[in-house]
């Protein structure tokens, strides 16, 4: 006898269940490398990791300054200074280090200072227009009025992985 | 016959590079010139090849205490093609025991290290560095700074020889 409100509830439950999956919220965190601003996805970063050292490998490309030690395992770490069209590629001073979530590399990159953590939509990426997975940037986040470039980590270990061999 | 983790570590400043110690045959405190091509050891004759300069120029690191040391090794634990530039580099014939010497400047000693305090490599950069010899990295404790921790690199006698001769034919170190 109810069939038809039930199943007008049942639909407007769903659409508000979808309204609400539209509006799925992302942590960013932004960092900043001598000065300058920047995002990642907080759930691209396994770990933030200070005042430990920097060990020397020989043969590695610049951008490359050694492994650092994560409780035993080595984790490559990457001035990001020259990738992301810095003129001064001086590895930021402290020893900062954002630990990447990978599947199948241990990857970090060299950084300069945590700022804050900001949660917005998904949709506040204004993603850049015919951008590829090798590109450094995914486009970029407003937050008080500032447009925050967001970095791409999948693009350091492609370009390692393209440099070296390892591909 | 010798457990698998012990290890010839020869100590540098800030690094000690292992190599596993099936490959040693002797490990001597020796006053050889680091430029001759052959030294006498045992009545015989040995293939020389000094490798100290290019582990200091190529890990920057640097001798703790100068001293002359000689691993004593066999060529038939190494590939053809390793044990023909060790001749054309030397220009020294094998012996017959097979054995060639292999020196550097700084202390060594045998140390039994677990092997599961040793790491691969991360992936992206391992083909690079196993191709110059180092094959796995751990990190230990500071005997003379606790604070600090030294980098222990376990190296491939045969790639960190490929690598040796690689950088001469480029001009790239010393012999």
């Amino acid at each position: 006898m109810n069939e038809e409100i039930i199943d007008q509830i049942a639909r407007e439950t769903k659409d508000k269940t979808e309204v609400v999956e539209e509006k799925k919220m992302v942590t960013w965190l932004i960092f900043s490398v001598e000065g300058k601003k920047y995002a990642v996805k907080s759930g691209d970063v396994l770990e933030i990791i200070r005042d430990v050292a920097v060990y020397r490998l020989p043969f590695m490309p610049d951008y490359i300054e050694g492994v650092l030690n994560r409780r035993g395992d080595p984790y490559t770490v990457i001035n990001p200074r020259s990738l992301i069209g810095d003129t001064d590629t001086t590895p930021p001073e402290p020893p900062l280090f954002l630990i990447f979530k990978r599947d199948d590399d241990q990857l970090s990159i060299h950084i300069s200072d945590i700022l804050f953590f900001a949660e917005m939509e998904e949709d506040a990426l204004n993603q850049i227009p015919e951008k590829n997975e090798e590109g450094f940037f995914l486009g970029t986040i407003a937050y008080n009025g500032e447009e925050i470039p967001v970095l791409n980590p999948n693009a350091f270990e492609i370009l390692i992985r393209k440099e070296l061999g390892s591909a | 016959m010798e457990a698998p983790n012990y290890f010839t570590c020869i100590a540098y400043d800030s690094v000690d590079f292992l190599i596993q110690s099936k490959y040693v045959v002797f490990g001597l405190y020796l006053a050889v010139e680091k430029e001759a091509k052959s030294i006498v050891f045992n009545d015989e004759n040995l293939p020389h090849v000094h490798i100290g300069a290019f582990l200091e120029k190529t890990f920057s690191c640097t001798a703790e205490e100068e001293c002359n040391v000689v691993l004593v090794m066999k060529m038939q634990a190494f590939p053809l093609d390793v044990q023909k530039q060790i001749l054309t580099h030397t220009g020294t014939a094998f012996p017959l025991s097979g054995n060639f010497a292999l020196s550097v400047n700084s202390l060594i000693s045998s140390k039994d290290i677990a092997v599961s305090s040793l790491r691969l490599i991360p992936e992206s950069i391992r083909r690079v560095q196993n191709k110059c010899g180092v094959s796995a990295i751990g990190f230990a404790p500071d005997e003379k700074n606790g604070k600090l921790l030294r980098k222990r690199i376990l190296l491939s006698p045969d790639n960190i020889l490929r690598a040796y001769f690689s950088g001469i034919r480029m001009g790239k170190s010393e012999g």
